[in-house]
């Protein structure tokens, strides 16, 4: 495991998201209300950014292609047409900087 | 030692001062240059392309690549030691883009054969490779990485085949490329004139580079009246590279060809293998093999376009995937109005090794002609079968050995076409141990 500095935590504000690659593997990151989730950025369907989804106050983003739901806290799919896990990762602040574990 | 001519980044600027370092001939110098006007026209793809739907390539930092790196390591023979006892009409080496190492036997030489690096092609040969160059087989109109490819190519091969001459033995090529957060380049043209016939065998390596590399290789195999080409080319690029390529046989009035990929490396691959059958009577085969493991993602689009009579195509392209790998393949049978009496067959067949593997297959077929003898095409992604590996596991094997001998069951059709057999026998060797590797990764 390694612990990434993704940027300050100015850079992606409550209702924001943002894709990070950390070696070359694309992490969504969203910010709902102050609290910061991180899963993978693809969506397990049709490989769409999850980053460019919707986000919901149950802590969920909806693919914007086809409409799969995924949780943010996990990366499990919720709805078809997507099944599989897009994978999550743990984030936290520290100092103002927001960070990652990766493998 | 050769110093980079631009320190990172494409730019018009660092084709001019690539074209001073060469003293390439005007003409050159201008196609670079219009590639290059192509290639900034053209906008970089993203998923939202249809072709490009499954391929991510936003972690690609071509302005941080180097399109021209140093040339590391010896000028020592690229020819492994088991190949050195086998029978080549020629071999040609190429590390970091420059020649190392060309052998033509004197015969063939004698009776017309060309069969050079594509540098000293242009000065000994321009006005055949004039006309051939990236004209009516791969023009940089193509894409925005074979427009790329036009403007920064830095070398490649040349086989020429004059008239009615057959060559039996194969001509073997290795290209061999640093790729540490630089680019290679490299472009495969083949003429071959009426009645003549050639096998050639390529191998594209790099070093294992743990940051990100490109490689961008161009093939044009062009077949005039009656000629007969095999073609192999083999990928086992470093695992940080990205691998763009175009494979395409222009197939004249009753040739034959037979096309085969087999892709290993890379960290992402997408490519085009397709057959123009343009002229009546054309027959071409296309056969792929791809081994992916841990993240890698090899995408593939395949093209059978027959645009003239009587023309048979048959494609078979095999993938094993396992770990977090990521296939795509996506093939397309085209018949023109003009296509009367085509059979185009199209096969693509899956094994997946993990759950987490996965396996697109996407045929296609599109007729514009109604006298047609067939078109058909196929798909399956699948496990290893649990019944075959009881079977073999009654008999003693670890369940690791049962997987690795039934993917080798499942490839070795393709490899065993591989007329080199020092090639054929580190593919076979090679693709064994990565299946050995993952299942005991994944039983541990």
């Amino acid at each position: 495991m390694a612990i990434v500095e993704v940027g300050p935590e100015s850079d992606i504000q409550p209702g924001q998201s943002a894709c990070v690659f950390v070696n070359d593997i694309p992490i969504a990151i969203f910010n709902l209300n102050g609290e910061y989730y991180a899963i993978g950025d693809t969506c397990t369907h049709e490989d769409f950014s999850l980053s460019e989804g919707e986000v919901f106050e149950d802590a969920t983003v909806e693919c914007a292609l086809h409409g799969s739901r995924f949780d943010l806290r996990t990366g499990e799919a919720l709805s078809l047409p997507a099944t599989g896990c897009a994978g999550s990762y743990e984030i936290w602040v520290e100092d103002g900087v927001i960070k990652l574990e990766v493998p | 030692m050769t110093a980079p001519v631009a320190r990172r980044g494409f730019s018009e600027e660092a084709i001019h001062a690539l074209n001073e370092r060469r003293g390439e001939p005007a003409w050159m110098q201008e196609r670079r240059l219009d590639a290059w006007k192509i290639y900034e026209n053209l906008p970089m793809p993203t998923r939202l392309d249809e072709e490009w739907r499954r391929t991510d390539l936003r972690a690609l930092k071509l302005d941080d690549i180097a399109p021209f790196a140093e040339v590391s390591g010896s000028a020592a023979s690229l020819l492994p030691p088991s190949e050195r006892e086998e029978a080549f009409a020629g071999v040609l080496g190429l590390r970091g883009g420059e020649q190392v190492e060309h052998l033509l036997r004197d015969d063939l030489r004698g009776q017309g054969v060309i069969f050079t690096d594509l540098r000293s092609a242009i000065r000994e040969h321009g006005d055949l490779v004039r006309k051939h160059f990236m004209t009516r087989c791969v023009p940089p109109s193509d894409s925005k990485f074979a427009a790329l490819h036009g403007a920064f190519w830095q070398n490649g091969v040349f086989l020429y085949v004059p008239r009615g001459v057959a060559i039996t033995e194969p001509f073997r090529v290795i290209i061999s490329a640093a790729l540490h957060r630089s680019a290679s380049l490299t472009h495969t043209l083949v003429v071959l004139d009426e009645g003549a016939q050639a096998t050639l065998v390529e191998d594209a390596t790099s070093d294992e580079v743990t940051e990100q590399g490109m490689s961008s290789r161009v093939v044009e195999l062009i077949l005039e009246r009656a000629s007969v080409l095999h073609y192999v080319g083999t990928q086992r690029l470093g695992r940080a590279v990205y691998d763009f390529h175009t494979e395409r046989v222009l197939l004249g009035r009753d040739t034959t060809a037979t096309l085969q990929t087999i892709e290993l490396g890379s960290r992402l691959t997408k490519g085009r293998v397709e057959a123009i059958l343009g002229g009546d009577g054309a027959s071409v085969k296309l056969l792929g093999l791809y081994v992916a493991d841990g993240k890698q993602h090899m995408d593939r689009y395949t093209l059978q376009d027959h645009r003239a009579a009587s023309g048979t195509s048959d494609l078979l392209f095999k993938g094993v995937v396992t770990d977090e790998a990521r296939s795509v393949f996506s093939g397309l049978i085209r018949v023109t109005p003009e296509g009367k009496g085509t059979a185009a067959y199209q096969q693509n067949r899956n094994l997946l090794l993990s759950r987490t593997a996965r396996a697109d297959s996407i045929p296609n077929l599109e007729i514009g002609a109604n006298d047609i003898i067939g078109c058909s095409h196929g798909a399956t992604v699948g496990k290893v079968d649990e019944e075959q590996l009881f079977y073999l596991m009654c008999r003693g094997l670890s369940r690791i050995d049962a997987t690795r001998l039934i993917v080798e069951g499942f490839v070795d059709p393709l490899v065993a076409m591989v007329p080199v057999a020092g090639l054929r026998d580190a593919l076979r060797r090679e693709i064994s141990a990565r299946v050995g590797e993952a299942e005991t990764a994944r039983a541990s």
